[in-house]
């Protein structure tokens, strides 16, 4: 076995396209049936990176459509893939792959609408992720991110949902996963997300935030997600969206952080990994391409922080910008 | 998938896993194919679990074979066997996998379904499991929870005191833990409720004191300096306020429990200049100094003459950051330019 080394200082666009379009092709791996839960998950960080990349097309659009209808369940909810259970996680990545085919009319929209306010506690404001119970910032995001997407933010508590991000605000400035829990930035993406997308973003200290955000880079250029850990790829943005809704993009160095993307990326079979040198994922490859999309990387398609969509999809939705510039 | 080393096999090793894989492949598409709450199916679920305990739909099928299957009309003690079983299996599990949400959920469930849960034995397992990794966000929320279920059966005041000397061990062990830093300043506003003038002062100054020597032992760790930050608190103003009272947390002031903010804060200005003399390129004392000088402005009322020597002060300090942390120089430049 060899270690590959080479790296490159260029976004290596056609790579990374075969690289997506080779991931529905490994079905004598193990691994491919072993991550069939992240199946819905895995076409919708696809999707977004090729559309970004200006290849959308790269993954046969009815073919896609076809299989997300299947993963819908009559409760209106969707699972990661087909026969497994539906969850508010895959719900929302259902809607927006439909949204950047621009195809939302093959599913049951109501049903979607249905399903997501039925997971609301009306005591709290908190988001369950699933019938089973589980609360957590990130399914907040989901719920308002969806319905917002729907346009049907009138079927929740929005105040209450609100009241619920606020109890998760800690004394950094960040938020966590429930009341008590501490600030981490993927959290920290959720609630600020959240809260922009129902006009709260006065209730967010975004001078303690921002700088506690851009705090996370590393002298490497890289980002971590919270104090003293080590960077990676998806931090590029999990912290980057939530500065750039804060307008605080800035703060950060562009060039530096550059350099660490695309030293995570693997030059001979495509994708980007959590860090150089490490095995490539999907995941890490669309959150690395999302942020060199925010920072303004030359040749890739404009990506709204909020949604976490190509910004054009927003657009073509008519939905406002919930950010600063 | 984090941290897994990119390496490029030999052709013969990729032949030789495609041959092993294949196997396991058919067996686990078999073991899929099984959707009946039985003894059989459960065994299966826990197979496949082991190979992947990220597969939610398969912790909630083996949560269902338990509710309508296996523990359906049995007696208490069944009950409790069977759960308690399950939570070894967990455990074993969670070694292999100590960042799965789905683990750590099930677990939720288990105890909250079996008859006679042992919380006492839920903080010692979790509080054993922060020993080998003191950062996991599993493991301190989960402790919180099963704090919240200790209400019952311990006092408030000792379930706090419980909480004070678990964070203060895992600060004297490392400073660094931010985790534990986090935790304090969800449990001092409790403790400062509870407690009379005397106690108060007595709790702040402790406070003070080891968020001190942590900034005193490794000036470059930012964790000690954040907390102190708030320790201190800000100016009410400064801070876009809504008008409700959800988040008053990072509004108050809890420094006042010593005594007048604007002299505390002006003896600290004269302390950090001290500490800069002999740590002069640490960033965060000097950002810590331009913080202080910014709210003395606003926590006391100054003179136009002073309130320059203040700004002078302040763009000093900028210009300073902006060579020796040149990455995050837009942001010294925007308080440079913002300065009133």
């Amino acid at each position: 076995m060899s270690s590959s080394t080479t790296t490159s200082n260029v976004l290596l666009i056609d790579l990374h396209v075969k690289y997506i379009q080779s991931l529905d092709k490994k079905r004598d791996t193990l691994e491919y049936w072993i991550t069939e839960h992240l199946r819905l998950a895995g076409v919708y960080w696809g999707l977004t990176a090729l559309d970004l990349m200006n290849h959308v097309d790269a993954l046969d659009r009815d073919d896609v459509i076809a299989y997300v209808k299947s993963c819908q369940w009559p409760n209106g909810g969707f699972s990661g893939h087909v026969n497994h259970d539906p969850h508010l996680l895959y719900t929302l990545y259902a809607v927006q792959i439909l949204l950047i085919e621009d195809a939302i009319d093959a599913v049951d929209v109501d049903k979607i609408v249905e399903y997501v306010s039925d997971l609301q506690d009306k005591e709290t404001g908190a988001f369950k992720g699933d019938e089973w119970g589980e609360i957590d910032t990130r399914f907040s995001y989901s719920a308002l991110s969806c319905l917002s997407l729907l346009k049907r933010l009138d079927a929740i508590d929005v105040p209450k949902a609100v009241e619920f991000i606020m109890k998760c605000k800690n004394f950094d400035g960040g938020f966590g996963s429930t009341p008590g829990a501490e600030s981490h930035a993927g959290q920290i993406f959720c609630c600020v997300g959240a809260l922009a997308i129902v006009n709260s973003l006065h209730l967010v200290d975004g001078d303690l935030l921002g700088w506690w955000l851009c705090e996370r880079q590393l002298k490497n250029g890289g980002l971590n997600g919270r104090p003293q850990k080590l960077e990676d790829v998806c931090y590029s943005w999990w912290v980057l969206s939530a500065l750039s809704i804060l307008g605080k993009l800035h703060w950060i160095n562009k060039e530096k952080l550059f350099e660490f993307v695309l030293s995570a990326q693997d030059t001979e079979s495509g994708g980007i990994a959590d860090r150089p040198g490490d095995m490539a994922d999907v995941f890490h490859t669309v959150f690395g391409v999302a942020g060199l999309s925010l920072l303004g990387y030359p040749g890739l398609k404009l990506v709204d922080p909020v949604y976490c969509l190509p910004k054009h999809v927003i657009q073509r939705r008519g939905l406002a910008e919930r950010y600063k510039v | 998938m984090h941290g897994r080393r990119r390496v490029k096999p030999t052709a013969e090793a990729e032949r030789a896993r495609k041959e092993k894989e294949a196997v396991k492949i058919k067996e686990y598409r078999q073991l899929r194919s099984n959707h009946e709450y039985t003894q059989d199916a459960f065994e299966i679920t826990t197979k496949i679990l082991w190979q992947n305990p990220d597969f939610y739909t398969i912790w909630n099928f083996r949560r269902n074979i338990l509710i309508h299957g296996l523990l359906k009309d049995a007696p208490e003690d069944q009950r409790q066997e069977s759960l308690s079983e399950e939570l070894v299996f967990l455990q074993e599990i969670f070694q292999s996998n100590p960042k799965s949400y789905w683990i750590f959920n099930h677990r939720h469930w288990c105890l909250e379904t079996m008859p006679n849960p042992d919380w006492k034995k839920e903080l010692y397992l979790v509080e054993k499991m922060l020993e080998l990794d003191a950062r996991n966000f599993h493991g301190w929320d989960y402790r919180r929870y099963v704090k919240s279920k200790l209400v019952n059966s311990m006092q408030p005041k000792d379930l706090l005191q419980t909480d004070l000397d678990f964070t203060k061990k895992k600060l004297e062990q490392n400073f660094s833990n931010y985790s534990a830093w986090h935790q304090r300043s969800k449990l001092l506003p409790h403790l400062l409720s509870d407690a009379n003038e005397d106690e108060r002062k007595r709790l702040i100054d402790e406070e003070f004191g080891i968020a001190k020597s942590a900034i005193y032992t490794d000036p470059d760790d930012q964790s000690a300096w954040l907390y102190y930050w708030w320790l201190l608190g800000r100016e009410p103003h400064r801070i876009p306020v809504p008008g409700d009272s959800i988040h008053e947390e990072s509004s108050v002031a809890l420094v006042t429990i010593k005594g007048d903010r604007s002299t505390i804060i002006a003896d600290e200005i004269e302390e950090f200049k001290e500490l800069l003399e002999e740590e002069s390129n640490s960033k965060w004392c000097l950002q810590t100094l331009m913080h202080l000088y910014q709210e003395l402005k606003y926590a006391k009322k100054l003179d136009d003459s002073e309130v320059c020597k203040f700004n002078d002060e302040i763009v000093g300090i900028c210009d300073r950051l902006i060579k020796i942390d040149s990455m995050r120089a837009r942001r010294y430049e925007d308080i440079r330019n913002n300065l009133k």
